[in-house]
């Protein structure tokens, strides 16, 4: 790395952690316990592998997801760049919004995704090793190593793994994708390995009604870890003892 | 007699050793002529836009699918970062940007021309760009976490 890249990176983490200060101050200024930003994710510095002593998640709070916005879906779908061929049955959907109607009539919005579990039955089926998940808790697929045997597929019961059939134009630089792979949410690996959140976190903060808090699950003192704390939270499929990343509010 | 022979010997090893030296030296030359005549058509490598690269030109040159393959490894699987290993890095250095032919957008054979023409030079196939992009990134992606 040259020195001239060097210093331009450490101006940059400087700018950040200044920005950041400010944010939370201005967000202190409003009213106390109320945040208009949400905390930066954590950085981990470059060379240095993810371990579990954090564990990525996401909390989904349904009161505020809106039956009709769908932020979240396109947000993901332009990062990652994956799009449908306007077949439903086979067209790959990374995140997808769906409805729960209960017996009383009220209906739930919420998205739905890879829940990137603790004990994946995805990577248990997996011959060849390609679905693990990394030691942070962010279940992801290794193209280079995936056959497409769908077994994954098979094994979700959230539904959320997408086998590619089509030829797909290798345009996002983001993430990689090829016919023949299985693929699903992969949180936006991408972006958090470098300090940023999730694209549909962002623009469910920017666009639609912050129902998504994604965070540090380990960290009690986690916007992620708090908001759970102070209102609970449960897992689509709980029975299924799955201990997913991705959290559910208002579901019951 | 034995001591004619010997001198004998001693002169056809010498002999073989000239001849031995004499040929590699002549194909050492022969082949810098060959690559100076423009009679092989060695692999034109357009110019990167960056300064230098993570490694010296010949280090790269044997070691770049190592360094890729292990980058690969490192980064998918333990989520360890180095932003000027990824081969995106690599992309935004090499690729071609002006168009070849006037008015026609870059096919993503004619951008990569770099890795393209030395690798069908060398008959070693290139599947890497069957799914990473070929397309210089946004500016803020480039050179890693801004």
């Amino acid at each position: 790395m040259s020195e001239e890249q060097h210093n331009d990176r450490s101006v940059n983490a400087e700018r950040r952690r200044l920005l950041g200060g400010a944010a939370a101050l201005a967000g202190l200024a409003i009213a106390p316990g109320v945040f208009l930003v949400q905390a930066a994710v954590p950085t981990r510095p470059d060379g240095t592998p993810a371990t579990d002593q954090v564990r990525w998640g996401m909390l989904v709070d349904t009161n505020r997801c809106r039956t009709n916005c769908d932020a979240c879906v396109t947000a993901c779908r332009d990062e990652n760049g994956w799009h449908g061929h306007g077949r439903p049955e086979t067209d790959v959907k990374w995140i997808r919004k769906i409805t729960i109607t209960e017996e009383d009539g009220r209906r739930t919005s919420l998205p739905m995704m890879c829940q990137h579990c603790a004990k994946p039955p995805c990577a248990y089926v997996c011959p060849t090793g390609a679905t693990f998940r990394r030691d942070d808790g962010v279940v992801l697929v290794d193209k280079h190593l995936c056959i497409g045997c769908r077994y994954c597929m098979m094994a979700c019961p959230y539904q959320v793994r997408f086998f590619v059939h089509e030829p797909v134009a290798a345009d996002s630089p983001n993430h990689p994708r090829g016919k023949g792979t299985v693929e699903g949410c992969n949180l936006c690996v991408h972006r958090i390995d470098r300090g940023v959140l999730p694209a549909c976190v962002e623009a469910c903060a920017s666009s639609g009604r912050g129902a998504l808090i994604f965070g540090d699950l380990n960290n009690p003192r986690s916007e992620i870890s708090r908001a759970i704390a102070a209102h609970g939270a449960e897992s689509v499929r709980a029975d299924l003892k799955l201990d997913t990343g991705v959290r559910y509010q208002g579901l019951s | 007699m034995n001591k004619a022979r010997g001198w004998r010997w001693a002169a056809a090893a010498l002999a073989g050793v000239l001849a031995v030296a004499v040929t590699t030296a002549a194909m050492a030359w022969g082949g810098e002529t060959r690559e100076r005549s423009g009679r092989v058509p060695v692999p034109a490598l357009p110019d990167a836009q960056g300064k230098e690269c993570i490694e010296d030109a010949g280090t790269m040159r044997r070691q770049h699918m190592h360094i890729l393959d292990r980058h690969k490894r490192d980064s998918v699987r333990q989520g360890i970062r180095h932003p000027e290993r990824e081969l995106q890095s690599c992309v935004d250095c090499h690729a071609v940007r002006e168009p070849v032919t006037a008015g026609e957008p870059l096919t993503p054979r004619q951008r990569l021309a770099f890795c393209a023409n030395c690798h069908s030079y060398a008959a070693v196939s290139l599947d890497c760009f069957q799914c990473h992009s070929s397309e210089v990134s946004a500016p803020v992606n480039q050179g890693g976490p801004q």
